[in-house]
Parts: structure tokens; sequence; C-alpha cells
């Protein structure tokens, strides 16, 4: 009976810690996701009566060119941004994770852009690769690499490629700072007996380091790849979409219907239709990087 | 004694919280008329006026708000919430119609009277965008219209004639490569701005007008429907100019206003754009460029047709403004002191057509520069389409600018193919276009006017 009540009230107490957040996620996560799928059955511009017109707007969705094109360029950089974030970021906790001179110098300025304004890292780095007097363009002709300006933003590969490295400088110190956590958890005695056994560096990371973040590694590698997709601020400084619409991703053709359509008008209720469509697309990704990580996960396979 | 301090210190706390829930009615109790503008930077000729226009009278107190990139969002919530601006401004990208149509703006039919509208230019009250279910929303303030603005030290530097600017398209190509070359990398011949949505309305439409080809995005006022084929041979004309390295570098990535920064910074010899740009290089946008502005060039041999202009950038009451009286007031007030704007610095070309006099721009502040003044407002060819059908559109995938924005960055690659392009949109434009008129925005005798003709129009 004693023990009864003292598990009610330490659960009341859970109930009531976890209430605030709760009703927070139900108001500022719930009900738009449950409005913005209200509008999506509509025809609505934000200001005239809403018009019911069923799946109208998804069977729009599923023939719109552009939108795919948009799906295929967020899915290139949640492949491409992790695939490069993640070794910078692992590698760079690993070298600061040792005894080494002026550590945490080193591990500030790598967090410094973590903390910085994606807007105005943009405007530099687009003022770094413009073509026009662009710090990278006079390195290299002054350098004799090149004759004449590139237009780093103006072709498909290269503003893509700008992109990718925008956002692994702009983030690896976050993801680092998280994988510098993990690597702490990791006992000192297992590398010393691994040091003794004569392990090298890279068997050292590939046997030890990699295998016991476990977890962690998982999180941290979702993480990336969900925000690689998520990119909207770094690519409308950047590159605003372009050349064309090359580099656009989902959320810049969301916001683009949803509130500045450049001519015409705003279809609040398509670009509702095609958010949720973004959203599936974004969750059926994450749940099939969840199932597929699983498989390989150390813990899951060994213990 | 204690308790008597206490008992004071309470009633002036009391006054104080009272007085600051208050604060307008203790000040004074004129009705506040919010007036809200698109407005990125501080100040503006439309709050100095209304600054001026308070301290000269004691009816009404005007509250000028200004909001930058957002302000259709902030306008929308304001709506949304019932707590509207009084006046506020409407820009083109955000159609009178629909504003009208939910019921968030009055008529002004009572304030315009016939006498009062003989004082400004005919296009005010012909656009069809100003207009719901027969009356009359809004009256714009601005004419809007395209020049050739060119730099004329770089085209003395060149060894061209400064006041000679280039008449046809074939010698503005021929011009922007003798400039591009003179310019040894530092200054080039042409400004161009693909990564701005509007470019293609001001390098492509606005020639296909003036050259009696369409109206604007293709459109074709003597059959009613969208034909963006004409668009073709401008299209390709400035791919070559592009080819022939007289552009600016970063056209396919650059925006209008970093273009501009580089025109008034004598980087950039000649580019198309707005009339208002009079004011902009004379405030918020200082230069030293000696700089002049002419018509737009067409191509050798193309008789002239009226020339492209549109004035939809307006202001409107809010229908459930807490003073709609003080407001339409106040209203009339700006639309018939558009003439005092000057002394604010404003050299736009006006609606009120007294303020396009040259009494007018005399009163314009004389420690600035204001340059190509008779030029940037000279609109005696110029008119506006009663209906520009674009605008009326729900349409269904990328729109004009985004497609052509894509063709040209193929188009430099040598990989574009525009007539499917040109094609697509035709499809999808009419498509919209059908929708439009079943849905009654727009009506078969607008989109095709009988013995139309773009030279008399």
């Amino acid at each position: 009976m004693h023990a009864t009540r003292a598990r009610l009230k330490d659960s009341l107490s859970a109930y009531v810690m976890v209430t605030p957040t709760v009703l927070l996620f139900l108001l500022f996560c719930v009900y738009p996701i449950l409005y913005v799928l209200r509008v999506s059955f509509f025809d609505y511009n934000g200001l005239t009566q809403m018009n019911w017109i069923g799946l109208y707007n998804y069977s729009r969705v599923m023939r719109d060119a552009s939108w795919w094109n948009s799906v295929v360029n967020t899915l290139q950089l949640g492949v491409l941004v992790p695939l490069f974030q993640i070794p910078v970021a692992l590698i760079s906790a690993v070298l600061l994770n040792r005894a080494l001179k002026g550590r945490n110098f080193f591990r500030t300025v790598l967090f410094l852009p973590s903390i910085t304004s994606t807007a105005i890292m943009g405007i530099i780095f687009a003022f770094m690769f413009s073509s026009y007097n662009g710090i990278v363009n006079n390195m290299l002709m002054s350098s004799g690499v090149i004759r004449a300006p590139i237009e780093w933003l103006g072709k498909s590969f290269s503003a893509k490629a700008v992109i990718v490295l925008f956002s692994v400088w702009s983030s690896a110190g976050f993801y680092m700072v998280l994988f510098l956590a993990g690597l702490q958890r990791i006992p000192a005695e297992i590398y010393e007996s691994a040091a003794i056994d004569g392990t090298n560096g890279w068997q050292t990371l590939r046997h030890i380091t990699i295998p016991l973040l476990g977890d962690m590694l998982r999180v941290i590698v979702m993480l990336s790849i969900l925000n690689a997709m998520k990119l909207f601020d770094t690519v409308k400084v950047l590159t605003g979409g372009g050349p064309g619409s090359k580099t656009e991703v989902m959320t810049m053709f969301i916001y683009k219907y949803y509130f500045e359509p450049g001519s015409g008008l705003v279809q609040q209720g398509y670009a509702s239709a095609v958010a949720m469509v973004g959203l599936l697309i974004t969750g059926v990704v994450a749940v099939l990087y969840l199932f597929a990580s699983r498989r390989g996960s150390y813990l899951e396979t060994r213990g | 004694m204690k308790h008597g301090r206490i008992r004071i210190l309470a009633f002036l706390v009391a006054l104080l919280l009272v007085s600051s829930l208050f604060p307008a009615a203790m000040a004074d109790d004129k009705p506040e008329i919010k007036v809200w503008q698109r407005n990125s930077g501080k100040g503006g000729p439309v709050h100095d006026y209304l600054a001026d226009f308070n301290a000269n009278q004691d009816e009404l107190t005007a509250v000028y708000e200004g909001y930058g990139e957002n302000y259709a969002n902030m306008l929308s919530m304001a709506l949304a919430s019932n707590d509207p601006p009084d006046i506020f401004e409407i820009q083109s990208t955000m159609p009178l119609i629909t504003y009208a149509e939910a019921g968030h703006i009055l008529p002004v039919d009572d304030i315009i009277t016939e006498e009062f509208k003989a004082q400004f230019h005919p296009s005010s009250f012909a656009q069809k965008a100003l207009y719901f279910d027969g009356k009359l929303y809004a009256v714009p303030l601005r004419i809007m219209h395209y020049k050739l603005l060119y730099n004329k030290d770089l085209f003395e530097q060149a060894g061209l004639d400064p006041n000679r600017p280039p008449q046809t398209l074939e010698e503005l190509r021929e011009y922007a490569k003798i400039l591009t070359e003179k310019g040894n990398g530092v200054s080039y011949g042409l400004g161009f701005y693909v990564n701005y949505g509007d470019i293609w309305l001001r390098y492509i439409d606005t020639i296909a007008v003036a050259s009696g080809d369409t109206g604007v995005y293709g459109f074709d006022y003597k059959t009613g429907k969208f034909d963006f084929s004409s668009h073709k041979k401008f299209f390709h004309f400035w791919v070559d100019v592009y080819r022939d390295g007289s552009m600016f570098p970063g056209a396919v990535t650059l925006g209008v206003e970093q273009m501009r920064a580089n025109f008034a910074q004598g980087n950039v010899a000649m580019m198309i754009d707005g009339n208002w740009m009079t004011t902009q290089y004379a405030t918020n946008i200082p230069t030293e460029v000696n700089w002049e502005a002419a018509p737009l060039p067409l191509f050798e041999g193309t008789p002239r047709a009226k020339d492209y202009m549109t004035c939809d950038i307006t202001f409107a009451i809010a229908a459930n403004g807490k003073n709609v009286e003080q407001a339409k007031a106040l209203y009339q007030n700006i639309l018939e002191h558009q003439m005092d704007f000057r002394r604010y610095g404003e050299a736009d070309t006006k609606t009120f057509t007294a303020a396009n006099t040259p009494e007018a721009f005399a009163l314009l502040p004389k420690d600035k520069v204001f340059r190509a003044l008779d030029e940037m407002n000279n609109v005696s060819n110029h008119a506006a389409f009663p209906v520009e059908p674009h605008k009326f559109l729900k349409l269904e995938g990328d729109n004009r600018n985004t497609v052509f924005n894509n063709e040209f960055a193929l188009a430099i690659d040598g990989s574009s193919n525009i007539d499917a392009a040109i094609e697509d949109l035709n499809q999808r434009y009419n498509a919209a276009l059908e929708k439009a008129v079943a849905e009654g925005a727009v009506t078969p005798e607008e989109l095709a006017p009988e013995g139309f003709d773009y030279f008399t129009r």
C-alpha cells in the first residue's frame, strides 16, 4: 500500500514536470501540423474563404516536377552533408579528446560557427564565393590556378558543393561536442589495454571508438541527416535556390508557395499539402535510417 | 502616521499603474490612424509627410509604421487577428482583389469624385486590379516603368558618345562588348541579375510590349491567350550577350540590389531598372556616378508601340479600422498632396499629375543630386494594360520567372531546351487562365478587347 502510494507520488511528479513540455509540444507542434493537414484539403490563399477540394492538392503534388526536383536536391544534401560532416566531427573529437596543448582553444574555435547566425555566415560565404571580387576567385587567380573568375554559385554542381561545405563547416563543431561527450564515457582502460596490444590509431578508431560510441553515433548521424534535410536559411541566403531552381530544397519550395510566390497568387492550400508530403518523406527517411542502423548497432548485435 | 505614508505610496503606485495603461488617452485624445507601408529603411517620404501633417493639424494623429521583407506576413497577421492598420500599402505581389473579397478593405468610390479623378493620370483608374465587384478599392500613388540606365563616364572612357545611348538591341550588344573591353576587368558592359524574380519582366516583357509583340508574361490581347514564343528571340539575345562576356560577373547568381550597388560604384555601365531609381540613387544608395536614362532599345527596324507602365502599388483603407472616417480623410489628403512628397526627396513619377510638373520637381531637396529626372519621368509614350492576366492565376508548377531562370542557367552551358519550356509554359498558363475565366476572376472581353492595338492602346 505504502509502496503503491510512493509510486503514484513519483509518477505524479513526473507528470507535473512533463506537462509544460507536452502542452508546448501540443500547441506549437501538434496543433500547427493538424491545422496544415486541414488546410491541405482546401483551395486557400490565406485571406479569402477556404474552398474544399478534397485530395486535389495531393494529386497535384504527385505530378509537380519542380517539387520532386526539390525533393531530390534535399535527399542529395541529406546524404552528402552527413557523409562529410560526421567524419570531420568524429576525427576532430578524437583529436581534441587527447591531452593536446591548446585543446580548449581548438574546441572553442570549431564550436564557434554553431553559435553564429547562419544568415550572417551565409552572406560571408556568398561574398567569399562571389564571381566578382570574391576571395576564393581572387586567391585562385593570383596563384595562377584559374584565369577567369568562376561562377561558383552559378553552376548546379559547384553551388551544391558550396552548400555542403558551408553546412559541414557550420555544424561540425556542434556534432564534435556531442562526440566528445560520447568519447568521455568510454573507459580509458580499454584504450590502455589496446595500446599494450599494439593497436595503431586507425585500429583503435575502427574497433574501439566507433563501436563503443554505439547509440550516440546513431543519434548524431540521424540528427545530421535530418538537419541537412531541413536546411532552409543556408540555401536561401547562399543561393536562393539558384541557379534557377537547381539548389531549391523542400523547405524553400513550401515557403515559396505559402508566403512568396514571386508572381501570381499565394497558394497556402497547396503549400500545406506539399508540407505534409515533405513531412512524410522526412519521416520515412528517419524510420529507414533507424531500422537500418539498428541492425548494424554494435551493442544490439553483440550484447 | 506610518499608515498614512503607506496609503500615499499605494495611491501613487496605483496612479502610475493606471496611467501606464492609458498613455495615449492621457497624452491627448485625438484619434490615431495607423499607416503601414513596406519600407526596409527608416523614415522615408510617407513617414516625413505624416510627421509634418501631424504638426500642422489637430484632428487626428497619423502613426507611421514601416516593415521590411516580412511586410505581407505582418499584414496578414494583423488582419487575421482583427487589429488592422487603418491605412495600409498593398503591393503588386499582394493582389488587392483578395483583400477586397475577404472584406478586409473598403471601397473608396465615395471619396473619389469625378472632379478629383480628373487630376490623376488616366491609367491610375484603368487597371482592373484596383476593382472588386465593380467598386474602386484604391488609388495608386506611383507610376512604375523601366528605362535603360547608363554610366556616362564609362561611355566616355570607352570612347562612346555619352549623350548617345544605344538605340537598338544590336547596338546595346556592341556597346556592352566595347565597355567591357575598356573596363579592364573592373567595370563591365551590362548588369544582368537572374537571381531576382522580376528580371524577365524588365529584360523581356518591357521590350516585347514596346515592340508590339505581346503584353507582359507573353499575354496576347489579340487572341486572349498566353504565348511565350515571342520571348524566344529576346532570351537568345541575352544568352548571346552573356556568351560575349559582356555581363557583370555573377549574372546567374546576383540579385537586383547587388547589381544596383555595383552600378552605383561605377562597375556596371548599363542596366535596365525602374524609374524610382532616380530617388534611390539620390537617397538610399547615394552615388557619385554620372548616370543618365534612355528609352529601352528594341531590335533594329522594329516600330515602337506603346511602352509598358503600371501603377499598382497603392494604399487601401481597412474595413475594420477603429476610425474609418478619419482614415478616409487622411487617405484623401495623402492622395492630393503627392506634390508635397517632393519636399521629402521622392522623385518618382506620381499618379497625381500636378506632382510631375517642373514646379513640383523644383521642390526636391537641394542637398541631394537627382539624376535623369526628365527621362525617368517621361511617360509620354506609356500606357498601362487594364488587365494583366498573370496576376489573376493560380498557376500549377513553376512560374515563368523560375522556368526562364532555369533555362538561362542551362543555356549558358549550352543545354537549354527553350522550345519545350515555352510549350510547357503556354500549356500551363492557358490552363490556369481557363480556370480563372471559369471562376469569373477575368472575363473573355477583358482578355481580348475588341479592336485591341499595341500601338494605340
